[in-house]
């Protein structure tokens, strides 16, 4: 659903007293926020409970919400971000990757050792990008799995474009050298 | 090369990825050696992130049930936000009124008061001057 800024602006307005609005505001965003939640925590059940709690919690605070600059996305993922991190810390599970979940992107007519070997390389890259500070996990979120332009992930993280691709740039070597260490 | 060129190649290089466009093969000035084996290694970092970093779907059933919740929570806050604000404006007219009430008293109450002072005042002096 392609939306300018003004026409989103008038449905989180009407959203906030108006049940359907809301539902196409949840249709709009629900797949970014899941995938968002989904690659920050690694578990595909719990990542669902946690999308609809980010919505719950939209709809409970959207009275609060003022489109100041900061686009509607901005806001939802603070909130999402803010319940990944209670999920952390409530559970302790940071370091508790469930792989099986993660690694669900092998490509079709691998061989078996070869889909091995590439699940064992991209659980790595995974668990690499998942020890990441949250923001630049963010960024490597909408970068590729969202594929939002610099300028776009700049509007969304509250950035400039420059300082949006100098993190890319410090992300990169950071990973680099982290699994440089593991291998 | 210095630190802004490779941003800027690192930034090329994941916007072509995200394209899905073929990468150009010269991406890396040729005639630039130094540090190229390092900016390597980043752009394979980077072809390995996009391969690895794919959108997951959400399950369908899921997503409508979602929906379907969202929007009856959503319908029932507004019906209760309107009550409260029925509930509000109520309470806004019967606080009004109980004050008016009070002003009107008040006034009344004044007003009486300054009555039977002039009153006394104008009694006293005739005792006064029977006396």
């Amino acid at each position: 659903m392609g939306l300018t800024d003004t026409e989103e602006g008038l449905l989180i307005e009407r959203a906030k007293g108006d049940a359907q609005a809301f539902g196409l505001l949840y249709e709009r965003y629900v797949d970014r926020i899941h995938n968002y939640v989904f690659y920050r925590i690694g578990d595909a059940r719990e990542a669902e409970d946690l999308t609809a709690r980010v919505f719950y919690r939209a709809l409970a605070h959207i009275d609060d919400y003022r489109q100041r600059g900061a686009p509607f996305a901005a806001w939802l993922y603070r909130i999402a971000h803010n319940l990944v991190a209670n999920w952390h810390r409530d559970k302790g599970r940071k370091h508790d990757v469930p792989l099986d979940d993660f690694v669900m992107i092998a490509e079709k007519g691998d061989g078996p050792d070869r889909l091995a070997e590439r699940d064992e390389e991209t659980g790595m890259l995974l668990n690499a990008v998942r020890q990441l500070p949250e923001e630049r996990q963010q960024l490597l979120i909408l970068k590729f799995v969202e594929g939002h332009s610099n300028a776009e992930i700049g509007r969304i993280m509250g950035r400039s474009e420059g300082a949006v691709k100098s993190l890319y740039h410090r992300t990169l070597i950071a990973l680099k050298n982290d699994l440089s260490d593991k291998i | 090369m210095d630190k802004q060129s490779v941003t800027e190649i690192l930034a090329r290089h994941a916007d072509q990825l995200n394209s899905g466009k073929k990468l150009e093969s010269g991406i890396l000035p040729t005639t630039i050696a130094v540090n190229q084996d390092e900016v390597a290694s980043l752009l394979a970092i980077a072809t390995r992130l996009k391969g690895a970093l794919k959108p997951v779907s959400i399950p369908a059933r899921f997503r409508t049930h979602l929906r379907d919740e969202l929007e009856m929570a959503a319908q029932h806050r507004t019906s209760q936000k309107f009550l409260i604000e029925q509930h509000d404006s109520a309470w806004g007219w019967l606080i009004g009124a109980a004050a008016l009430g009070s002003a009107a008293g008040l006034i009344a109450f004044a007003i009486r008061s300054k009555q039977s002072r002039q009153s006394i005042a104008h009694v006293v002096p005739e005792t006064a001057q029977t006396n």
